[in-house]
Parts: C-alpha cells; sequence; structure tokens
C-alpha cells in the first residue's frame, strides 16, 4: 500500500475552484445580470453620459456607507445608528455654516464645519463602541438606541436653533473653499471630455437638421453631446472618488496589513484571537469610529454638494449599508467577506434602486421588491458558496 | 540511574510558588506550588473541577491569581497578562482556542504577531511581510515533520490532528522556553494523537520545556517525564512517572489513594 498523507487530501485545487471559493464571487454574477438588464430594459438611457453619472452617484453613496458597515460586520458586530449619523453629521455642518460656529467663535468656513462635525462623530462612534465591548451587550441593540437617539437630537437641535428641520439656500461654498469642492464639486472631468471628444470624432461630418428627432438625441447622449451639439456633462460628483478612495484604503487594509488580519480574526473567533494577543476591543472600537467616519464623508459629500440639509437625511441608510454588505459576500456572523464583494454589491444597489428613472413605465415602488429579492438570492448564493468551501471535508 | 534523579539534578525553568484562585467564596485554587524543569514535559492530571485549566490560566496571566509567586529562571517574574507570559517566553496553545477557522494556516501562525514589511509601509501601516512568513513556516513545518501542502488555505479544511500540528508548532516558533498546552489530543483520534504526542516530545529537541494537562493516562506514562496531580483546587502528589503505573495515578486523582506530595 502506499503510504498515504493526510495532507494528499488537500494537495490542490485547479483555478476554477479556486474562483468559486472567492467571498466575491455570487455578488459579481448578480451585478453582471443586473447591467445587462438595465442596458436593455433602459435602452441604454441608464448608461449614456449623464445616466452614468447619476447611477455612479448613487452607487458611490451606498458604497461609502457600506463599506464601513461590512468592515464592522466582518469584525462581528452591527451599526444600525450609521443613518442617523448621516442626519446628525448633516445638520451639524448645515447648522455650522449657517450660524456660524458654536460658542460664538465665529463664521464658520467648511473645513472648520467639517473637522468640528468630524471629532463629534468620531466620539461618538467611539463611545458607541465602548458601550458595546464594556457591556458585552449585542451591537444590534446599542446601535439601535442610538439610532433613536441621535435621529432625535438632531431634530431636536434643528427645531431649537434654525425653528424648522429642514436649512436650504446655503451660499455655493464650492466656487470659493477648495475645501467645499472637494466633497460636493465634481471629478474626474477628463474622463467626460475623452468622452466627448470622442463623440466628436464619431460624428463628424454629420450634417443635424436644426431640430434634432428624438432617436438622434438620444444617440447623441450616448456621446456626451447635449441637443445643442456641445459637451453635455462635465465629470462625476466628488462622492465618486471618496468612494473610491475608502474603497481601495478597506482592500489594501483588509488584504495586506496586520490589522486586516485582525479584524477578519476578530470577527471569526473573538477568543482565540484574544487568546493569540489581539487587541479585540480596540479594533472593535476602532472600527465603531470608521463607520461614523463613513457616515460623516456621505454626509458632507450631499451638504456641499445640494447645499441643504433636513432632519431626514440617511433614514433607512443603515439598512442599505447592511444589505449591501450582504449581497456582497460578508456573512452576518463575521469572519468572512470581502471588499470587493462589497463594491460588486454597492453598484448592484446602487442600479436597482435607480432604475426607476430609467425605465420610466414601472412603478418606483418596484425597487424595493427587487432589492427584496436580490438580497435573498445573495443569502442563498453565498450560502451555496460557503457550503462549497467547509462541505468538503 | 532513575529518571527521577537526572529531572532532580536539571535547572528549574519555571517555578510557581502558593498559587491560589477564589472565586469570592469559592476556592479554585488552593495554594498550589508546580516546578517545571529544563526540557522536561510535566502532565498535569485531575478530575473535572480539579483546578487544571485555573493553574495554567494563573500561570500565564488569562486570570488574575489570587495569591501566589512566580519565579523564571530563579528571578521573581510579574505575569498579570498573557503579553507577560509571551514576553517571558511561555506560549500557551488552549484546547479551544488554538486557530481562527476563516484565515490561512500563515495567518493564524503569526495571529497577533505578524512579521510586517522591513520598510516604512511595514512600520508606518503594518504592511505584512507575507514572503518572510511563508518562509519562516515552511522552515518551521520542515523542521517539525508536519505536513501540510497548502499554507494559503483557511485553518478550517485541514483536519484536527493537522489543526493541532499548526497550532503546537507555535510553541516552537515564538515560545523561546515554555510551552504550556491543555489537553492538546482531547478531540482527536488514535492516530493522530500519537503524530501530535510524538510532536510534544520533540519540543524538547528545540529547547522547550512541557506543561501539559491530559486525561490520557497512557499519554502520561508514555510521553511524559513527571506528573503532578491535582484534586479540587490542592496538589496531593507529583512523582516521576518511572515510578507510578495507571491504576496508581487514577487513585491519586480519584482519592482512592492518598500521598504527600513529592517528587
Amino acid at each position: 500500500m502506499v503510504d498515504r498523507n493526510e495532507s494528499d487530501r488537500l494537495a490542490s485545487e485547479s483555478w476554477l475552484q479556486r474562483t468559486v471559493r472567492k467571498p466575491e464571487i455570487g455578488s459579481f454574477i448578480v451585478m453582471v445580470v443586473i447591467i445587462i438588464a438595465l442596458f436593455i430594459a433602459s435602452d441604454w438611457k441608464a448608461f449614456n453620459a449623464l445616466g452614468l453619472k447619476n447611477n455612479v452617484a448613487i452607487i458611490a453613496q451606498f458604497g461609502i456607507i457600506a463599506t464601513g458597515a461590512a468592515i464592522l460586520m466582518i469584525a462581528g458586530e452591527f451599526d444600525l445608528s450609521i443613518g442617523s449619523m448621516i442626519g446628525f453629521a448633516g445638520m451639524s455642518m448645515a447648522m455650522m455654516l449657517k450660524w456660524g460656529l458654536p460658542f460664538g467663535m465665529g463664521e464658520a468656513t467648511p473645513f472648520a464645519a467639517f473637522i468640528i462635525t468630524l471629532a463629534m462623530t468620531l466620539s461618538i462612534g467611539w463611545f458607541i463602541g465602548f458601550v458595546v465591548v464594556r457591556s458585552g451587550l449585542s451591537s444590534f441593540i446599542v446601535t439601535l438606541a442610538f439610532l433613536f437617539l441621535m435621529r432625535g437630537v438632531t431634530e431636536v437641535s434643528f427645531r431649537l436653533i434654525n425653528q424648522s428641520t429642514q436649512i436650504s439656500g446655503l451660499p455655493d461654498y464650492k466656487e470659493n473653499s477648495w475645501f467645499a469642492n472637494i466633497l460636493g464639486g465634481e471629478v474626474f472631468g477628463w474622463f467626460y471630455d475623452a468622452w466627448y471628444k470622442l463623440g466628436q470624432w464619431l460624428t463628424a461630418g454629420t450634417e443635424w437638421p436644426a431640430r434634432l428627432p428624438n432617436e438622434s438625441i438620444n444617440y447623441l447622449a450616448l456621446l456626451n453631446i447635449n441637443r445643442r451639439l456641445e459637451q453635455w456633462v462635465e465629470g462625476f460628483d466628488a462622492r465618486f472618488m471618496w468612494w473610491l478612495v475608502i474603497s481601495a484604503v478597506a482592500w489594501f487594509i483588509m488584504s495586506r496589513t496586520q490589522l486586516g488580519n485582525w479584524i477578519y480574526a476578530t470577527g471569526d473567533n473573538k477568543e482565540a484571537a484574544r487568546a493569540n494577543g489581539v487587541p479585540v476591543n480596540a479594533v472593535k472600537i476602532g472600527l465603531f469610529m470608521f463607520t461614523a467616519f463613513c457616515a460623516t464623508m456621505f454626509a458632507a459629500c450631499q451638504v456641499f454638494d445640494t447645499n441643504t440639509s433636513d432632519a431626514a437625511k440617511g433614514n433607512l441608510m443603515e439598512l442599505f449599508a447592511i444589505a449591501i454588505a450582504v449581497v456582497g459576500g460578508t456573512l452576518m456572523t463575521g469572519g468572512f467577506g470581502s471588499i470587493l464583494g462589497v463594491v460588486f454589491g454597492a453598484i448592484t444597489v446602487g442600479l436597482v434602486s435607480n432604475a426607476v428613472f430609467f425605465i420610466p413605465s414601472i412603478d418606483g415602488a418596484w425597487f424595493r421588491v427587487f432589492l427584496g429579492g436580490i438580497l435573498l438570492a445573495a443569502v442563498f448564493a453565498n450560502e451555496r458558496i460557503r457550503k462549497r468551501i467547509t462541505g468538503g471535508i | 540511574m532513575s529518571l527521577g534523579n537526572t529531572a532532580a539534578a536539571k535547572r528549574p525553568v519555571l517555578e510557581a510558588q502558593g498559587i491560589s484562585k477564589h472565586y469570592g467564596g469559592i476556592v479554585a485554587l488552593d495554594k498550589v506550588d508546580l516546578t517545571l524543569n529544563e526540557g522536561e514535559v510535566l502532565a498535569i492530571v485531575g478530575d473535572n473541577g480539579a483546578g487544571k485549566s485555573t493553574l495554567i490560566k494563573a500561570l500565564t496571566g488569562a486570570i488574575a491569581k489570587t495569591t501566589g509567586v512566580i519565579r523564571f529562571d530563579g528571578a521573581e517574574t510579574q505575569i498579570d497578562t498573557p503579553g507577560d507570559a509571551k514576553t517571558a517566553g511561555i506560549e500557551t496553545v488552549y484546547q479551544d482556542l488554538a486557530l481562527v477557522n476563516e484565515i490561512s494556516i500563515t495567518k493564524n501562525v503569526f495571529l497577533g504577531r505578524e512579521i510586517v514589511r522591513d520598510d516604512w509601509l511595514g512600520r508606518w501601516l503594518g504592511v505584512l511581510d507575507f514572503k518572510k512568513m511563508d518562509a519562516e513556516i515552511r522552515d518551521l513545518f520542515d523542521k517539525l515533520d508536519i505536513r501540510i501542502a497548502d499554507i494559503y488555505r483557511d485553518a478550517e479544511a485541514f483536519s484536527g490532528g493537522q489543526r493541532q500540528a499548526v497550532a503546537l508548532s507555535k510553541t516552537v516558533m515564538f515560545g523561546k522556553r515554555v510551552a504550556i498546552l491543555d489537553e492538546p489530543t482531547a478531540a482527536l483520534g488514535v492516530r493522530e494523537s500519537k503524530m501530535a504526542m510524538d510532536l510534544v516530545r520533540s519540543l524538547k529537541d528545540h529547547g522547550l520545556s512541557v506543561i501539559m494537562i491530559t486525561h490520557n493516562m497512557q499519554h502520561v506514562l508514555n510521553y511524559c517525564d513527571r506528573v503532578m496531580v491535582l484534586r479540587l483546587g490542592r496538589l496531593v502528589a507529583v512523582r516521576d512517572v518511572a515510578d507510578v503505573d495507571g491504576d496508581t495515578l487514577v487513585g491519586l486523582i480519584t482519592g482512592a489513594k492518598e500521598a504527600g506530595a513529592q517528587a
């Protein structure tokens, strides 16, 4: 008999097996299906120059908060306070811009409003994490409390200081402040410039009638040319850049650094991680601060883009963030998930939530039906993938 | 020449005196003394609730002891946290807490003590040096004759015996002086147990002295040098393995036999 060693049972895997075992594969397939379906259903409108900009705007919004939520879930905790944190941060920034810095410290610059708000939200994030690790209570309950608490504080502050639960008509800070511009302005103009150049080159020599028929307008829209034959869209919303930055940093941390290793270990088996010297509590508190940071970035991009704020901003966003994390392959039980999967999940959910604008024949509420279906499908797909990973032995 | 004489001639690495642990009114551990000599395998046996786990947790700083002094190489040493124990050169393998399921073997072995790159990326951002870690692990597994083909796979994919082998290998990688093992064969089959125990035995060759909790009398008799018996939080006997047999040990554990503590 040949001496058969235990390790022979796990000798090697094919390329296909390795691919199928990746946590992001399910969300990738769902995303591709949604993109193709939307291409067809919207008659290409969802991906013309403006359609892409609008889709990317909402994808980036979702992606920013979902990244925070997903990493926290990988570490084994939940944050239901993300939506209220967005409302609170937006309120805080808009209020300072309108009524000046607290304690009569004078007029607020966009930078000062942002930094002071960030200091507050990070402190709250720290406090939430501190309560969770010290009390040992479920983060679901603790952050649910903060969901109510901070939404209430936001509304009360609005009424007390501002007399009304919304602020609108702030000056357009983007024009004078570079800082407001990198949060609320436009980025990657070169992309749309190149798109326009390409459109010009493709349509060179064409004689357009004075009054363009609808088909021509739709065609030109795909080439970033408007009905006056000028460049149509100038750039993406700045939040696209922030989403890319946050995702890239998160991917790097999770896959290449000591901290990433600690986060996975903490969510997978907290006691084992602790026994091996991982500072489990510090990891968790830090990640609650990170979700607070993501919520603040979400709010800052919104405030400086629209120059408005109101008490209902960010409502339900915590649930979208969790849904995206799950669609992206993150496990509710912790220890498993990938940033690339979350990117795919954000694209999927963002496209679905925007789809009604490009398919006018359907009722807007179908969006929630689709989202629910995708969420269920994703959970089942992830479960199958997991069984394939663990069921072999 | 009996084994007892050689053990006595050896230098003690770790000495603990009068270790007690009280949980409110309950005395989990009552003034237990322990001496671990250079290069020996010391077994700790006893029934459930005898205080075995409490003793090793007190030794490694996982719980705060009520009283007691720990000497390392003859010098009194404060061990108040698991970190202190690791710094002193004591590496512990707990029964269920050895490995994290869904990270790779490499990351598991280095968990909490990852090797970071030797440049600003490593120093400031904690960027891992996978090449160096992989190389060290392959060296380690070669040295210990642990056969694991794919160190990039998640720990979950491996059998109980392989997982235990990986957990034990950490003591060689990091435990400069002492390895403390909490039931290293608890969940293993017969052949896997033998593999694990051979590995325990070989830890000596790598300069480690071993304390091992076990319920398996055969393992005590075949693989250990000395054995200490705990009952209801008290030390009831310390014997050279050469001087005892299975029946005597069972008698000491259950209390059917009484004996003064002696080495």
